[in-house]
């Protein structure tokens, strides 16, 4: 980003400095003294001196952010980091910038406007130690840096580009084990009443290519021979994967809950051994979107992708209907949502159609 | 990048309550608690608060006194503020470390302001001496008011004057600048304390005026840039949750560059200056002001005067003036060398040199006209004595003599100085010029020939304003008109002075308007010797006596006898030949200093001639030393005393010689200021009050609650300290309950919360009954 400097005058300082070079310049015509003389030109040549600096050190500051790490878990600490950096032999004693720290899941954002001294030819390190409290994705921006010079007269606004992000996921505690065997069962039943065949490679289907399908599906000698891409439709073997469907409402309270649960849900199938495919609604592009997941590092990774898209994109009404409209052949997944009524926690596996 | 620190995990374990405070920098994201931000070095920004302190006080000790050109130990002062200044911030590094170090730095005060008052004293009045010396050379009068220097080394008493003059300044300015960085009030108080040697036109040194631009313009910055508060835990940033601002408090290392930025450019730009354009050529080129020249009058009678002068216009203050009464209130010696006279004593009574005879006496004027030539100059009238008594000598009579009296001038003011029987010199003596006379000293009392029977009206002429005073002094006195030997009026005349009206040297100023005369004879009634000679003149005019008021200076036999050198190198022939009552003597040199300066009155006898009239009474009480308090209100009001000890006549009482307008004038000062003040501090608590009201009106209703909230806060731990130390509201609200201030049980003091919350943090608009809710248990 290219950047551009504006200044501005503070009235108030710039009247206040001229009554009081006044006030200096009736001494000396009164008194006609060295002394008031020399306060006069003191007067003028300082904060001339302060504002030329200002504008100098306007151009050489920089500003970095740094965060300690990029993904961390719910509840725990992040050290950020403002890093001023003065090539300049000049200072100020106030510079500012607003930080502004949006949370893209959860759609909020808030500015905090931050100050730092620049100290002459070094650089200055604001460290704020912070708690992710909410789960999400965090950008960190601040598009402008004003500093002030230090007769407080001249402000200088610097467009600058500092970013940053943050991944908040939830935290994987070993301590509250989901039991996981009954969905596992429930699912393994479901599919194998409803598969054709029990061959885990069997292909019940060649379909023309549909966006989203997996590129290991698609069946490359048939679409070389029909210049078109034909995917092969293969029936999900009982055991080989859990798909799960977090059913997020518009409350971010409750969507974190969900989140939180089906993280502890993802990583104790994966403990299992089951393979998990994490299915999100993306009302944007109409579709879901597939996380398929089969270590723990997976679900996190997965739910940082997730967090792209605002909350208000992922919620529907009617998930069941949905799912038999994308996935037609998945024979069951696992819904979790919190219930209107009593807003407890529901998950329920379901056959799909 | 490192995670917290070692330091910042051990504060955090050690004080766990802080991890309950809750700090949201966004949602969802909470600034940890303070205890684990960064720490200022405080010890190092009290430092730099301290240094700030240093260099206004210095800055404005120095400049002061370069400019006067006072000697003093540079480096003592130097030491000593800056470590009283550097202490006094320190003290602020821990509230009980405050509380004890003022309690310490008091008593030490008050200890060195004790052990070492003589000195402390003796460097004041130095100071306040140097610049009566200045002023009086800048506006070229005479009259000299000094004060007692108790200790000899004028050096050492500056010095440690000046170390504590700077060490009180240094707490007083510590308080304003280290918490609040207040450095308004060094402006004018620094200007006041410059504003007598700028106006004598005396420059400061380069140095300590860019000490003192840089402090004062590093304060200035450091309040504008508002960082200048002590932070409660020394927190490098503060978080104020409510503006959501993230502000770092102090940062010390880059003050310290501001301020040695600031310093060093001051500094450069006054050398720079003074190369390029030095202060000589300044000077050169800038005349007086217009301004200047029409404040000339109130000040000089200011620096004389001091707060009297501004009330009291008197274009003359007294000492040897010719003739000018009424504007001392009170007369200060020097007894430095005015006169150095060399001659041969021929009798053991006074020796007098006149300057001025008065004439006329103007009423109301205050003053007497002196005889002047024809170019307005004052002479001394020539005398017929002087003629009859050289005839006698010429003539080659017994019982006459012709003395021959150098005169030099060393500090006297510049005019005649006419021993008794010669006739005035061609020029006028000016400082540094030495003079001969001849005269024709009265070496006996034999009867002249050829006098005139009334030498002039004028010497018998009584003013109409002051008939009525006289003529009830008279009559009070026991004096008549019709006295065939002058003397014995005077003889009345001067017994009654020494019995009834006491001698004193601070007679207090005759008020503005009055009469010098009539207020001495009638209401007054204490005075020096101008005093005296004045109102004995008309009086002895009234008697029909012809009289002339005198001023000059009168040197006792005593003090010829005491402090007159012999002159071994000069031959008595060349100074005096003819008859001595004291035989063949020698020829002395005596040095007349003010404290020779008197006034006394002639009188004419149709025999003798002008004979010389002594009528001032001698002082009988001893002198009293005064506090510096004292002192320093003499020196507004204008009332100068005598400090020296051992001198002859000018001893006498102490104690403030106000007269009634002048006291009544000062409590009417006193009492503007003080109403000044009541309404100052008045006025600051009203606005306040106001300022609250108006922004409770225009509140909402959410921070209606939380100002209606802090006040009761802020009432409560007015009396319960305890209070104080609870950050949140849950855990003062937890507090007030335990202490019974809040009276609801838990479940609605968890709502009270949750809305004070809402009304703090929210943004949003809290309902009526939530705002009842919470105010239902403030009990204002």
């Amino acid at each position: 980003m290219e950047e551009k400097i504006r200044f501005k005058l503070r009235p108030l300082y710039v009247v206040s400095h001229i009554i009081l070079f006044i006030i200096d310049l009736f001494l000396y015509v009164g008194f006609q003294n060295y002394f008031f003389w020399l306060a006069a030109v003191l007067m003028v040549v300082l904060p001339a001196i302060s504002a030329a600096g200002m504008f100098y050190l306007c151009r050489n500051l920089r500003v970095e952010l740094g965060i300690s790490e990029n993904r961390v878990a719910r509840g725990e600490e992040v050290l950020l980091e403002l890093r001023l950096r003065n090539p300049t032999w000049f200072i100020s004693l106030h510079s500012r910038l607003n930080l502004c720290i949006a949370n893209v899941f959860l759609e909020n954002a808030s500015t905090v406007e931050i100050s730092m001294p620049v100290k002459a030819h070094g650089e200055n390190v604001l460290k704020m130690p912070v708690r992710i409290v909410d789960l999400g994705k965090y950008t960190l921006t601040c598009d402008t840096l004003f500093v002030q010079d230090i007769f407080c007269m001249v402000v200088g606004r610097k467009t600058i580009s500092l970013s940053g992000e943050l991944f908040a996921v939830p935290e994987g505690s070993s301590e509250e084990q989901l039991d996981v065997t009954g969905f596992l069962g429930g699912a393994a039943e479901v599919e194998e009443s409803k598969s054709k065949g029990s061959d885990f490679s069997e292909v019940s289907d060649i379909r023309e290519y549909i966006p989203g399908d997996r590129q290991r599906d698609i069946h490359w000698k048939l679409s070389a021979r029909q210049d078109e891409l034909m995917v092969k439709e293969r029936v999900n073997v009982a055991g080989s994967e859990m798909v799960i469907l977090p059913g997020f409402a518009e409350n971010p309270e409750q969507a974190m809950q969900i989140l939180e649960y089906v993280y502890q849900l993802g990583q104790n199938c994966i403990k299992q051994r089951m393979p998990v495919c994490l299915l999100c609604w993306n009302s944007q592009e109409f579709r879901f979107e597939e996380y398929r997941c089969g270590f723990r590092e997976e679900i996190s990774e997965a739910y940082c992708e997730m967090y792209e898209i605002g909350l208000t994109k992922r919620v529907n009404k009617d998930w069941e209907q949905l799912m038999r409209n994308c996935y037609p052949y998945t024979k069951s997944y696992l819904l979790v949502e919190i219930q209107e009524e009593s807003g407890e926690m529901k998950v329920e596996m379901r056959e799909n159609g | 990048m490192d995670r917290l620190t070692r330091r910042q995990e051990k504060y955090y374990k050690k004080h766990p309550k802080l991890d309950t405070m809750i700090l949201p920098l966004a949602k969802g994201v909470i600034l940890q608690p303070e205890s684990a931000m960064q720490k200022e070095n405080r010890i190092f920004t009290l430092i730099l608060k301290g240094i700030l302190v240093y260099l206004i006080v210095m800055g404005c000790v120095g400049s002061f006194l370069s400019a006067l050109e006072v000697e003093y130990n540079e480096w003592v002062v130097h030491i000593s503020i800056v470590l009283i200044s550097v202490f006094c911030a320190t003290l602020y590094y821990h509230k009980v470390w405050e509380n004890i170090g003022y309690i310490l730095l008091l008593a030490l005060m008050v200890f060195i302001g004790s052990e070492f008052r003589n000195y402390i004293n003796s460097g004041f009045y130095a100071l306040a001496n140097v610049i009566t010396e200045i002023s009086s050379d800048y506006f070229g009068t005479e009259a000299l008011r000094s004060y007692g220097e108790q200790v000899g080394n004028r050096y050492m008493a500056v010095t440690i004057s000046m170390c504590y003059i700077g060490g009180i300044s240094s707490i007083l300015l510590n308080i304003l600048i280290s918490r609040k960085m207040k450095y308004a009030l060094s402006l004018p108080v620094s200007l006041g304390v410059l504003i007598a040697p700028l106006y004598l036109e005396l420059e400061p040194d380069g140095f300590y005026a860019a000490m003192l631009f840089a402090g004062i313009t590093s304060a200035y910055i450091i309040r504008s840039n508002e960082h200048y508060k002590l932070a409660v835990n020394n927190n490098l940033y503060e978080y104020r949750l409510d503006k959501r601002k993230l502000f770092y408090v102090h940062a010390g290392a880059v003050f310290a560059e501001m301020m040695a930025a600031v310093f060093a450019l001051c500094l450069l730009v006054i050398l720079l200056l003074s190369v390029i354009y030095p202060r000589e050529k300044f000077q050169a080129a800038h005349s007086m002001s217009e301004w200047k020249e029409s404040t000339m009058d109130t000040v000089e009678n200011f620096s004389r005067l001091g707060m009297m002068g501004l009330f009291n216009f008197y274009p003359n203050t007294g000492g040897l003036t010719s003739g000018t009464l009424g504007g001392v209130s009170s007369v200060r010696l020097d007894f430095e060398t005015d006169l150095t006279v060399e001659f041969a004593p021929y009798n053991e009574e006074r020796l007098y040199l006149k300057t001025f005879t008065g004439a006329a006496y103007l009423p109301y004027q205050n003053r007497w006209s002196g005889l002047m030539d024809s170019y307005g100059q004052p002479v001394l009238e020539e005398d017929i004595t002087y003629f009859k008594l050289k005839e006698r000598y010429v003539t080659d009579l017994e019982d006459s003599a012709m003395g021959i009296m150098k005169i030099t001038n060393v500090a006297a003011p510049v005019g005649q100085y006419m021993p008794y029987y010669s006739v005035s010199a061609e020029r006028n003596l000016y400082p540094g010029g030495a003079v001969e006379y001849t005269y024709y000293p009265r070496v006996c009392m034999e009867t002249l020939e050829g006098l005139e029977d009334v030498p002039s009206p004028q010497w018998l002429a009584v003013p109409e304003e002051n008939l009525d005073a006289i003529k009830a002094f008279c009559e009070e006195a026991g004096l008549y008109p019709g006295y065939e030997d002058p003397m014995e009026a005077v003889e009345i005349l001067a017994r009654y002075y020494q019995e009834e009206i006491p001698y004193t040297l601070k007679p207090g100023l005759t008020p503005y308007r009055r009469d010098f005369i009539n207020y001495f004879l009638t209401q007054n009634r204490k005075g020096y010797c101008a005093h005296f000679a004045s109102a004995a003149t008309l009086i002895l005019r009234y008697l029909g006596i012809p009289a002339k008021y005198v001023e000059g200076y009168a040197i006792d036999a005593a003090d010829i006898a005491e402090k007159g050198t012999i002159l071994e190198d000069v031959q008595y022939t060349d100074y005096y030949d003819g008859y001595s009552p004291l035989g063949a003597a020698a020829v002395v040199s005596v040095d007349a200093t003010d404290a020779n300066a008197h006034a006394w009155v002639e009188v004419y006898d149709k025999e003798l001639g002008w004979q010389v009239a002594e009528v001032t009474p001698y002082a009988e009480e001893d002198e009293q030393r005064e506090s510096l308090w004292q002192r320093l209100m003499n020196f507004l009001t204008g009332n100068q005393e005598d400090d020296a000890e051992g001198e002859d006549e000018t001893e006498e009482a102490g104690g403030l010689a106000l007269d009634e307008q002048t006291r009544q004038a000062y409590e009417a000062a006193l009492g503007i200021l003080l109403l000044l003040l009541i309404a100052v501090f008045l006025g600051r608590y009203l606005a306040k009050k106001v300022r609250r009201l108006y922004r409770y009106f225009h509140a909402d209703r959410s921070d209606k609650l939380i100002l209606r909230y802090l006040e009761y806060i802020h009432k409560i731990s007015k009396k319960n300290k305890g209070l104080t130390r609870m950050v949140n509201y849950q855990e003062q609200l937890a507090w007030l309950a335990a202490h019974g201030f809040w009276t609801d049980d838990y479940p609605k003091i968890m709502e009270c919360i949750r809305i004070l919350e809402k009304a703090g943090f929210s943004g949003t608009e809290i309902s009526e009954e939530e705002f009842k809710t919470v105010m239902r248990n403030m009990n204002f």
